[in-house]
């Protein structure tokens, strides 16, 4: 099969925390999004018998029209990449990623006559053991054998995509998400052996902010997680040196009063005297680490433990620039200026607002990492964050894609190649 | 004349015997020759026949002024039987020296005079020298149309306006822009790095 074939059918895919993105080549600049989730519907239930429910297990944009009660949501509505990684016997969530995996490729099966199957890019965090890549074959394998979709697949680590999209060989990328962080240093390849990966995301602020809620008054809202990511999204602040933000804050507290209406719905939010706060919650982020969080933690909020998950090892509390020294010193002495004149923040985890009116008591994500580094010693460093985050791991895959060589097989020692599943 | 004495008489003199070898080109050559290292000095010994026949002597003197024009310094070699006859200012005034032989004793009566021999070259080397004569003169010619050409193009720029100093503009790196291909591939340096990915064991 010729080169042009696979530059013609190349179709990526992203398996997010919270997204997955996908679709072919022919796509341009965006991918298909929907929910990294699956629903497994109550199938002795009288709404299952009487709406004849396609499949035990409903992916895509029809999920919110099959959803029942909600008070077993939690065990019905399975979100399989949360982590970033996912338990090799954890069967529920292997079988939401078939479904949502075949679902994608089914979308865009093209009509032509010459269509053999697709060249797929598959991405996984920097942290997947060997085991998910392996599950992940064997889902386009099958795939493959039901739908003849797949010509070929490879798998490739979500920074080196970022980077790729990016057009930066040689950078440390930042992937933070939902449920973790994942610190990459990557010079033409990733360097697997200097990853760092940290057990908090954003649904730890998530949690932070929850708290400050239930403190504020707010205790029925702060159970819909949902309601929660809205909020910490719009009051959430990054201060560029805590004890002068809160201390500023108490000062003004008309200026930077925490007040926000949610959407097309009566719900206010008011922090009034306790607005403050926000800036812990832009501060947890990227330092768990100041006295003002032990409170919390006393009073039962879960603290970011180091958890051991498959073959790897998650910090819980160690700051963003702690962990990229780490991340960059475990990589050759020469190497490391260059490492540290891109860094790239991408992933949601990233997105903090820092309204004019706030400045510079309140800062960006990209000002924030380079306080910290400095603190450590480690200036003239050249922070970005990534454009359009949500599609960037996609977009990376498509010119991996498109770029690798058809001829270039899978080997399981560099975990790189085209893993053919049909001459 | 026994011509061995005569030999070790110049061996003895520490000279060296020059091999026949190195005066084969000689038109006419000498009885012996010998070399002190610098300077060739050849021995012309008189034959019997030209001390009875004037022709023969005559030829004899003119053979020795010819070879003295070849070597640094000549000797002729005669009996004492005639050396009473002959003039030995003419000897002295041409240089060449004189040696007289009894039989038993032989005596070194004049010395010769060095003179710097002229340089015998063989036909195909002046060949040689005439043609490369020939080619140094087209060097020559031709190094002379140079310098009027350099002088000339010296004269137009001394008379054009200052030209502006070159400036090396730091390289650009080679873009890759395919019309048609989304924003991100476009000058993407990864799209050579992974082009690259297994060449060698491609090529294999």
């Amino acid at each position: 099969m010729s080169e042009e074939y696979k530059r013609k059918y190349t179709f990526a895919e992203d398996y997010g925390t919270s997204y997955y993105k996908y679709g072919p080549i022919t796509l341009g600049e965006t991918p298909e999004i929907i929910e990294n989730r699956g629903y497994f519907p109550d199938t002795t239930s009288i709404m299952y018998q009487i709406m004849a429910v396609p499949s035990d297990v409903i992916v895509g944009k029809e999920i919110p029209l099959y959803l029942e009660a909600t008070e077993d949501l939690s065990t019905r509505l399975i979100y399989p990449m949360r982590n970033g990684v996912i338990a090799r016997d954890d069967e529920k969530a292997w079988r939401v990623v078939y479904e949502l995996t075949k679902y994608g490729l089914k979308q865009f099966k093209p009509a032509e006559p010459e269509f053999k199957g697709f060249y797929v890019v598959a991405s996984l965090s920097s942290i997947a053991p060997k085991y998910m890549y392996e599950k992940l074959f064997e889902i386009h394998k099958r795939i493959d054998e039901e739908e003849g979709l797949v010509k070929a697949v490879t798998i490739i680590p979500q920074p080196l995509a970022v980077a790729i999209a990016h057009k930066v060989p040689t950078c440390i990328v930042l992937e933070s998400g939902h449920g973790n962080t994942q610190i990459c240093p990557i010079s033409r390849y990733p360097i697997r052996a200097a990853i760092i990966a940290l057990n908090r995301g954003g649904s730890d602020a998530n949690t932070l902010t929850s708290e400050i809620l239930k403190d504020a008054g707010y205790g029925d809202l702060a159970r819909e997680e949902a309601l929660v990511t809205m909020i910490k999204e719009n009051i959430g602040l990054i201060p560029r040196n805590l004890n002068e933000a809160i201390r500023e804050a108490k000062e003004n507290p008309e200026k930077y009063r925490a007040k926000f209406k949610v959407p097309n719905t009566r719900i206010t939010i008011d922090l009034e005297a306790e607005s403050w706060t926000r800036f812990l919650i832009g501060e947890y982020v990227f330092n768990p680490n100041h006295e003002l969080f032990q409170s919390y933690f006393r009073r039962g909020m879960p603290k970011p433990k180091d958890v051991k998950i498959g073959d790897i090892y998650f910090r819980g509390m160690i700051d963003f620039g702690e962990a990229i020294i780490e991340a960059a010193e475990r990589c050759p002495v020469e190497l490391q200026p260059y490492l540290y004149q891109h860094i790239l923040l991408s992933g949601g985890n990233f997105q903090w607002k820092a309204p004019e009116e706030f400045k510079p008591t309140a800062i960006d994500s990209v000002t924030k990492i380079k306080i910290l580094l400095k603190e450590k010693g480690i200036e003239n460093v050249n922070v970005e964050i990534t454009e359009e985050p949500k599609y960037s791991v996609w977009r990376g895959c498509i010119v991996y894609g498109y770029a690798v060589p058809e001829k270039y097989e899978w080997k399981w020692e560099r975990m790189e190649g085209w893993l053919k599943i049909r001459e | 004349m026994e011509v061995n004495k005569i030999k070790q008489y110049f061996l003895n003199k520490n000279l060296i015997e020059i091999d026949e070898d190195e005066i084969r080109n000689l038109e006419i050559k000498p009885t012996l020759a010998f070399t002190d290292g610098e300077n060739k000095i050849f021995v012309k010994i008189i034959p019997l026949e030209a001390i009875s026949n004037r022709s023969q002597f005559i030829k004899f003197m003119m053979e020795t002024s010819a070879l003295r024009e070849q070597c640094n310094m000549i000797y002729i070699v005669i009996p004492s039987l005639i050396a009473t006859i002959i003039d030995s200012e003419i000897l002295k005034e041409m240089g060449i020296g004189l040696i007289i032989s009894t039989g038993e004793k032989i005596r070194e009566v004049l010395p010769a005079k060095k003179y710097k021999p002229k340089i015998i070259l063989e036909a195909n080397l002046i060949e040689q020298i005439e043609q490369i004569s020939s080619r140094l003169e087209r060097i020559e010619s031709y190094i002379h149309r140079l310098e009027s050409q350099i002088n000339q193009i010296a004269k137009r720029i001394g008379e054009a306006k200052p030209i502006k100093p070159i400036t090396i503009e730091k390289p650009v790196e080679a873009k890759i822009e395919i019309p048609g291909l989304p924003s991100y591939m476009q000058n993407n340096p990864w799209l050579q790095i992974l082009k690259g990915r297994g060449e060698r064991e491609i090529a294999k």
